[in-house]
């Protein structure tokens, strides 16, 4: 999975889990296999950010800050979720390609926008 | 092994809610009221002078001139602060945790869950209520995002165009803006064409409101007109 991740690879939640959370307790759960997946708050909340567009980077960057931990080990605690959401199957990865994709058209969209004039 | 007492700072307008909690933490075995405030001005003196440990201050208290509160105690004494306020209101969570808060509580949970919450910012964690975590994540990361890309932005301009950009958010037209920079009107009007441009926008409008909302305005150096 590291592999992945220092390539540029985004994460992208499976559509078929269902959240199911509280402030006492977070679940995810997958009603097509019968599985529930009981998650502390902050690997929910990394999960709710695997949305295909959102870098690992990112992620890091948020956690560091959130949580006044040195990047390292923020990046640590990311890496080792991440991981075990790939290893379970609760992600899957899109390419960086998907990623730039989205960021291209958004320039393409903005460049052909009719001018005005102040 | 008895824990040793925290000191505890408690902030909030009103009197009753305020009062209440001062005599409910005060009654707690591991927190000691050293004192109370109901205003911006009132806590910061306290601060000053009982430098406590702990704050457990109201959400949405700022100077008049704007500065959250939670930035100011920062400033004037070492406390770990706790921001109650909105359960539901993730602007207000955000402001927080921007200005520096250790942790945030809901003024819906039950005393016990304040306790709680109190307690792990004394230790040093920072509290979220877990429903509101995941939210808080993204708005982070969409912010940083508005600040790599006015980073961006700004490397695109000259240092004269940073100058027009900033007179522009102090609302300056093409003829203040001549005037201030001892330039003549048709260079300001130059000068403010290549922003807009420069910016990606179209209108003097959208260059001000770009430049507020990714925060270029505080990366500029401000010097008074």
């Amino acid at each position: 999975m590291r592999s992945v991740i220092s390539g540029g690879g985004v994460p992208q939640r499976r559509p078929l889990l269902r959240v199911d959370a509280n402030d006492e307790r977070q679940v995810l759960v997958d009603a097509e296999h019968g599985v529930r997946y009981e998650l502390n708050p902050t690997a929910l909340a990394l999960w709710e950010l695997c949305d295909g567009a959102t870098r690992v980077a990112e992620m890091v960057e948020g956690v560091c800050e959130l949580f006044a931990v040195s990047p390292e080990r923020a990046e640590a605690d990311v890496y080792r979720t991440l991981d075990e959401f790939g290893r379970v199957g609760l992600i899957d990865w899109a390419a960086p390609g998907h990623l730039e994709d989205v960021e291209d058209r958004a320039r393409r969209k903005r460049a052909t926008a009719e001018p005005r004039h102040d | 092994m008895s824990v040793p007492l925290a000191s505890v700072l408690v902030v909030g307008s009103e009197a009753l809610y305020r009062e209440a909690l001062c005599d409910v933490l005060g009654s707690h075995a591991e927190f000691a009221v050293v004192g109370q405030a109901a205003s911006f001005a009132e806590a910061v003196q306290v601060a000053v002078s009982a430098d406590p440990e702990l704050a457990v201050v109201e959400a949405g208290v700022r100077s008049a001139g704007g500065k959250p509160l939670c930035a100011a105690l920062k400033d004037v004494c070492s406390a770990r602060v706790l921001v109650v306020g909105d359960g539901g209101d993730q602007a207000e969570l955000l402001a927080a945790v921007e200005a520096g808060a250790d942790g945030f509580a809901s003024r819906d949970v039950g005393l016990q869950r304040l306790f709680s919450a109190l307690q792990r910012v004394r230790d040093g964690e920072a509290v979220v209520p877990p429903a509101m975590l995941g939210a808080l994540l993204r708005d982070l990361i969409v912010r940083n995002r508005q600040v790599d890309s006015g980073r961006e932005l700004l490397t695109r301009l000259t240092r004269r165009e940073k100058e027009v950009l900033e007179l522009l958010v102090d609302g300056c037209d093409h003829e203040a803006v001549a005037d201030i920079l001892v330039i003549s009107p048709q260079t300001a009007r130059t000068h403010i064409q290549n922003v807009i441009s420069k910016l990606g926008v179209h209108s003097r409008l959208e260059a001000v409101s770009l430049a507020v909302r990714h925060g270029l305005v505080d990366r500029l150096d401000r010097k008074s007109a």
